[in-house]
């Protein structure tokens, strides 16, 4: 296998879009494709990532679209699949495509646009990860999934109800903190454990601040094999590793709280990588809601399990703590675009890697990102160093 | 050529009957439902068996913001007797639910909840009634 990098990025600002989920993907490629100084004739193959196109702009297929926007008419183009972890899977895909020899140069974008369906219909199609047969109707949803992990956490550690949610609040907290010090991030509000612990009950007990918002948004990369990244770019960002694994519906799980498939996908990033957990100088990690990001933390490897929350109050998950998670502000408070999210997660490792993070920059040699979907269903998880 | 030995239809229509069935794998003696079709040992050879129908609950919560055509509900994991988890609804008022339903043991039940036009039809759900 040959060794790749990514050497350019692009990314638009998240948030409520006006712009169509076409145009978000063309502003993302091209200046990602202008970040690595090529032009779309470089480009030999197109890793598209979007989910509820479908519902949201009755958009069935729009990878081959996409590639045309750029003026690439001939390219193959091929839209990947794994809810809200489609975007990691797509870069991970493109990589095992350059690393054998089969491209040299290839653009990921990913695309998402979901405001514009209101709330319960979004609610409606992003159901559609649970199993629809034995679980969707019942009613289930996502925050509902992570609302029974933290209530399972809480009774699994002995950690009273009332202490966790504080600790959860903690983590929006955070979350919304670095995401002040992002330009592009969905939020720039600073935010505190009472409002957190104020606002509007979503699914018991995750409140309105413990959860990501419903973003629009894109984002892109070029991966190139080592041989055209030196030729492009000074400082080329490599893949150390990559990891992805799967698991049935929620009730073939044994303990939720632990996310089997996010440990063994971590697994094989760190093994390819030749790194372990503490050699992770920064990590933007899959924090749909607060509790996520503590049980991200813990199955990764950072903390041990059940200490995931004591290590947020310790402050040690925050830009200059021991691991800072999210300094993006992670999907809680940069925003969660799902089809862009992995996307913008490589995008944000890579700008620290680079050292071009401004405000909130980390400082970093190796870097990882960890992207979930569906019932804890999709995990992939991604190793970078400069 | 593989035959799908408890596909959906036998499964709601069995609980419709007050049976809730699983698979009893001949090779590990795994007992799974809902069903599949080749248990995790790698063995496509099972039973079909009636469950005791009788668990604990794991974890919930109170959905208060649903999707699209659904009312707010409690939904929990529950652990069945037999070991293997399923997901349903829990009957109580969802001003009763709170942490001490985590442990409580429950009897199946079914609903039936209408289909719209994303699902290929209606679906029999279980509930869990708090004994």
């Amino acid at each position: 296998m040959r060794k790749v990098a990514v050497v350019g990025i692009g990314m638009t600002k998240f948030g409520v879009a006006e712009k169509t989920a076409m145009e978000l993907f063309a502003e993302a490629a091209t200046d990602a494709i202008d970040d690595a100084g090529i032009t779309t004739k470089d480009i030999e193959a197109l890793f598209f990532s979007n989910v509820l196109g479908f519902f949201s702009e009755g958009m069935g297929n729009p990878a081959p679209f996409a590639a045309a926007e750029l003026g690439l008419q001939d390219i193959p183009s091929t839209r990947f699949e794994g809810a809200c972890a489609t975007g990691s899977v797509a870069i991970r895909d493109a990589y095992m495509w350059v690393a054998s020899g089969f491209y040299d140069v290839v653009l990921v974008a990913g695309t998402e646009r979901v405001c514009n369906m209101g709330t319960p219909f979004a609610t409606r199609t992003f159901a559609m990860g649970h199993d629809s047969y034995y679980e969707q109707f019942t009613g289930l949803t996502f925050p509902g999934v992570f609302a029974m992990i933290a209530h399972l956490y809480s009774k699994k550690y002995g950690i009273p109800l009332q202490k966790l949610k504080e600790q959860m609040a903690l983590v929006a907290v955070k979350n919304h903190a670095n995401a002040l010090l992002n330009p592009k991030a969905h939020f720039h509000k600073k935010i505190t454990v009472e409002d957190v612990l104020n606002s509007v009950m979503i699914c018991d007990p995750l409140q309105l601040y413990d959860c990501c918002p419903f973003s629009d948004g894109a984002a892109a990369i070029i991966l190139a094999s080592e041989e055209k990244a030196k030729k492009m770019t000074d400082t080329p960002i490599y893949i150390a590793g990559a990891g992805q694994s799967s698991a049935g519906p929620l009730f073939r799980q044994k303990d939720i709280t632990i996310t089997q498939a996010r440990i063994t996908s971590s697994k094989m990033a760190y093994k390819q990588a030749k790194v372990e957990p503490k050699d992770i100088d920064i990590v933007e990690l899959h924090n749909c809601f607060t509790i996520a990001e503590i049980v991200a933390t813990e199955a990764l490897g950072f903390f041990n399990f059940g200490e995931g929350g004591k290590a947020v109050e310790e402050g040690l998950t925050q830009i200059g703590g021991k691991i800072p998670v999210n300094p993006s502000g992670g999907l809680k408070a940069k925003g969660h675009p799902i089809g862009a999210t992995g996307i913008a997660q490589a995008v944000e490792i890579v700008e620290q890697l680079r050292g071009e993070a401004g405000k909130r920059q980390v400082d970093a040699e190796i870097g990882m990102t960890d992207t979930l979907g569906g019932d804890l269903a999709t995990i992939c998880n991604i190793i970078y160093r400069r | 050529m593989m035959e799908y030995i408890l596909p959906y239809k036998k499964w709601a229509e069995s609980l419709k009957n007050g049976k809730l069935l699983g698979l009893r794998c001949k090779q590990c003696n795994s007992i799974i439902t809902p069903p599949l079709a080749v248990c995790s040992c790698g063995s496509k050879d099972f039973d079909v068996i009636e469950l005791s129908g009788e668990g604990k609950i794991v974890t919930f919560t109170i959905v208060r913001v649903p999707p699209e055509g659904f009312k707010p509900s409690i939904v929990a994991l529950v652990e069945l007797k037999e070991g293997t988890m399923v997901v349903g609804n829990v009957l109580c008022g969802i001003d009763e639910a709170d942490m001490s339903l985590i442990g409580k043991d429950i009897e199946v039940g079914w609903k039936e909840v209408k289909g719209d036009k994303f699902s290929s039809g209606d679906r029999i759900i279980l509930t869990f009634k708090i004994k």
